[in-house]
């Protein structure tokens, strides 16, 4: 769905067109305009049995539905930010969230995974990706700090510019970012500030035995490709109305990072007004202050572990937690990998002296 | 009179003689045809019209302003072959190139027709339908642009509507498709290019047509003007060939023969499809004939590899054969097909090379610019991506959608050859890849999967 020069939207069907620099769509049927409530209601179905940390969380995971289709309208040029997904535990559904958005829009991602050994890198994997041109790149399971000067150049090109993408024997090729939708899935993201601004957590917690629920076709995937037009249909007819309140936003909200703050304050009116949730900018900050911080993103990983054990009323000497961490293989946070104990202890304080202070 | 069975047989009269000795032609009066000068010559006079000593029958050209038009400082003349050959129909002097053929009547107005022939446009103009004809159906623009006299005609009389119409049969030729899109992304904006369909149960040309409905005629010409599909400009070859194809699969049908001689001709189309069309005409295909649609989608693929492999097989050399005397008689390009390309060789640059090749290519469906770098479409798991397209793939890529000629010396002392089966040198392969005509190709920014 792209905007007209006269104001009004208009569905782009199958074939090539030239609006937006260019768009391909490669197939699927047209979806129908339908009234907003019905609309809204639709997409609240789609994350109803996940269990969001706090109710902006799943705030923040519809601002990472709609915003494919608001950045598709090619005239809303303002930075959006990574979509990042967290869980408490593995399994817990991350990559399953983003494929149910995915599916609406009928699109697979390019995935892109850190890799340490084999052929091609983190980097060559992301270029190739944005070569392919697929609207949505997801770095899956990313564990512990990315470490890509690449993908800090793309969240952080100006808006219009471009980025260098190169892939062996096929030279150079300059690629505009702001086309993409970046999704990343991980369980204890560590990052600098710089990309933690750019980003919007949606944080999820594992179900334990829970029974999601059936529909016809099977899952509540199978079930939205089999409707897709109709989840399509209820994103589609949410941009009209926003765009007749003058594509609004709310500006006594001041929270968003830097040229973030319009895509923050845009979404914030969308949900607030038309889903009537709270807004995706409550709590955001705590989840962007321990991602950009290492010793948080440990103390948190070392929190999760215990708790899956059900160790936390245990006192735990420093000693033993390092050695609990080893046990583990949780990192200490600018710890050796050959340490002794001791020394080891004193590592773990610094830690948690960034942490708490001097009060440890 | 043209008889045509609902078999798709026809059975054409040849050019023939009244006892005055005036050419008779199916679908036009004699006094019309004798008004247009147009005569039967005998081999001496054949050869001081086209160079060549065979008796037919001498079609003059004129301009909007002049009874003659001039090429080469002599009054351009097509001569209809009393006996074509396996080649040729109809022949032009060497070296004159395309001309578009405007009968005298009646005036310019806000319709236009393009037919297929002289003879075609002629028996529009007598029934009052303002018409041109071209020698072909890849004659309007034999070298990307259109033919000047209609380039005149467009900008002088700014016509709104330009119809151009094929024979009954090129629903099953893809290069009418192909054309009909070149054309209607030529016309200048305000001007809509629609086809009107004569259908296959119906004699195949116009002018067999009216010879077959005498006075019913205008009410058939109005019937299928109305009925006549609109070309977008946005439209591709494959999705306006298919079109045309699917709306007569029913009267293909109801012929006894469908099997024999249709089947085959409808998977020759096939095999220029893009996949999702492809699978759109497989469909209508099962629904029509109770074909599997994926062993009709096999046949069409085994047609497509056929046809590469042919040009290297035996049907391939005695092709490149008899490109090789036409090449060497005409001594020029006039002989290339819509999807033939001489690489830079002889007079042809790199540049006219790499416009000619990627004017083909925009219209594949599988080559696009992504920030100035050619990329063409892969399929990955089902989703459609793009990728750079290196030189070394792009050496082999380019053969399927293009045939490749290449100018060589000759046997003879300074003549020249134009040689089939030419292969792109990684050279050629780099530089042209690097030519400013990649940027005629489509810039693509996102691929998506659903509107």
């Amino acid at each position: 769905m792209v905007e007209s020069p006269e104001g009004g939207v208009k569905v782009l069907p199958k074939g090539y067109h030239a609006e937006a620099g260019g768009r391909l769509i490669a197939g699927g049927d047209m979806p129908e305009q339908m009234e907003i409530d019905k609309a809204t209601s639709v997409l609240s179905e789609i994350f109803q049995e996940f269990d969001f940390v706090t109710p902006s969380d799943k705030s923040r995971a519809l601002t990472a539905l709609l915003s494919p289709a608001i950045k598709g309208l090619g005239t809303f040029h303002v930075p959006f930010p990574m979509f990042i997904v967290e869980a408490n535990e593995s399994q817990a559904g991350k990559g399953f969230l983003l494929d149910l958005i995915n599916a609406i829009y009928r699109e697979s991602p390019s995935l892109v995974t850190q890799r340490t050994g084999g052929v091609g890198g983190f980097d060559e994997s992301l270029s190739q990706a944005l070569i392919n041109a697929r609207p949505f790149v997801r770095l899956d399971n990313i564990r512990g700090n990315i470490n890509s000067t690449f993908l800090e150049a793309i969240m952080t090109c100006p808006l219009g510019s471009t980025v260098a993408a190169r892939v062996p024997h096929k030279g150079e090729i300059r690629v505009a970012p702001h086309n993409f939708t970046f999704q990343l899935t991980s369980n204890g993201l560590a990052t600098t500030r710089d990309l933690v601004n750019r980003a919007c957590f949606i944080r999820i917690l594992k179900r334990q035995d829970y029974a999601f629920r059936a529909y016809p076709e099977g899952s509540i995937l199978e079930h939205i490709q089999a409707n897709q037009v109709r989840f399509l249909s209820a994103v589609y007819s949410v941009l009209p109305p926003w765009i007749a309140h003058g594509k609004a936003r709310t500006s006594t909200d001041t929270r968003g990072e830097g040229a973030f703050r319009c895509w923050w304050q845009t979404l914030d009116w969308i949900i607030t007004q038309f889903f009537d949730m709270p807004s995706p900018l409550d709590g955001h900050e705590v989840a962007q202050a321990r991602a950009a911080n290492p010793a948080l993103v440990w103390f948190r990983e070392l929190y999760i572990k215990l708790s899956a054990l059900q160790r936390l009323e245990e006192w735990l000497s420093a000693t033993e937690i390092v050695e609990f961490c080893e046990t583990e293989e949780l990192e200490i946070p600018g710890s050796s990998h050959d340490h002794q104990d001791s020394k080891g202890v004193l590592e773990y304080r610094a830690p948690c002296r960034q942490t708490y202070g001097n009060s440890l | 009179m043209s008889v045509r069975s609902q078999d798709g047989d026809t059975s054409k009269h040849e050019p023939g003689f009244n006892d005055n000795g005036e050419v008779l032609r199916s679908g036009i009066s004699p006094k019309f045809l004798r008004q247009h000068g147009i005569r039967h010559v005998n081999e001496d006079e054949a050869f001081a019209l086209v160079d060549s000593r065979t008796s037919g029958i001498a079609i003059p050209y004129s301009t909007l302003t002049s009874l003659k038009l001039m090429v080469n400082g002599r009054h351009f003349h097509r001569l209809r072959l009393d006996h074509p050959t396996a080649n040729a129909k109809y022949l032009s002097s060497k070296g004159s190139g395309a001309q578009l053929f405007i009968p005298q009547s009646p005036p310019f107005a806000l319709e236009l027709v393009i037919a297929e022939g002289e003879f075609k446009s002629l028996a529009l103009a007598e029934a009052g339908v303002r018409a041109v004809a071209i020698g072909g159906i890849s004659s309007a623009m034999p070298s990307a642009e259109l033919l000047p006299e209609l380039k005149k005609i467009l900008r002088k009389y700014n016509p709104h509507t330009v119809y151009f119409l094929g024979d009954a049969d090129t629903c099953l030729i893809f290069e009418f498709s192909f054309e009909a899109v070149k054309l209607a992304k030529t016309l200048p904006a305000e001007c809509v290019l629609k086809l009107p369909r004569i259908p296959l149960s119906m004699p195949n040309g116009i002018d067999d047509v009216r010879e077959h409905l005498g006075d019913r005629f205008p009410c058939f010409w109005e019937e299928i003007k109305n009925g006549a599909f609109e070309v977008s400009p946005k439209t591709t070859p494959g999705t306006l060939a298919a079109r045309l194809l699917i709306e007569q699969l029913p009267a293909i049908r109801k012929a006894s023969c469908w099997r024999d001689i249709y089947l085959p001709r409808i998977v020759a189309l096939a095999r220029h499809l893009d996949a999702i069309t492809l699978t759109e005409l497989a469909r209508a295909v099962k629904d029509h004939f109770g074909i599997n649609a994926r062993d009709f989608r096999q046949s069409a693929k085994q047609a497509a590899d056929n046809h590469k492999q042919d040009s290297f097989g035996k049907a391939g050399r005695r092709e490149q054969q008899n490109r090789e005397e036409e090449a060497h008689e005409n001594n020029d390009e006039s002989v290339l097909g819509p999807t033939e390309v001489i690489l830079p060789s002889g007079h042809v640059s790199f540049t006219n090379c790499a416009t000619r090749l990627f004017s083909i290519l925009k219209n594949s469906n599988k080559f696009y610019l992504s920030s100035s770098v050619v990329c063409h479409l892969e399929d990955k798991d089902g989703f459609l991506s793009l990728d750079v397209v290196s030189d070394y793939a792009f050496r082999s890529a380019i053969e399927g959608f293009a045939k490749l000629f290449s100018w060589r010396a000759g046997p003879h002392e300074g003549s020249v050859l134009l040689k089939p089966g030419a292969r792109c040198s990684l050279d050629i392969a780099k530089t042209i890849l690097a030519c400013k005509a990649r940027e005629l190709l489509p810039p693509v920014a996102a691929i998506h999967n659903c509107p």
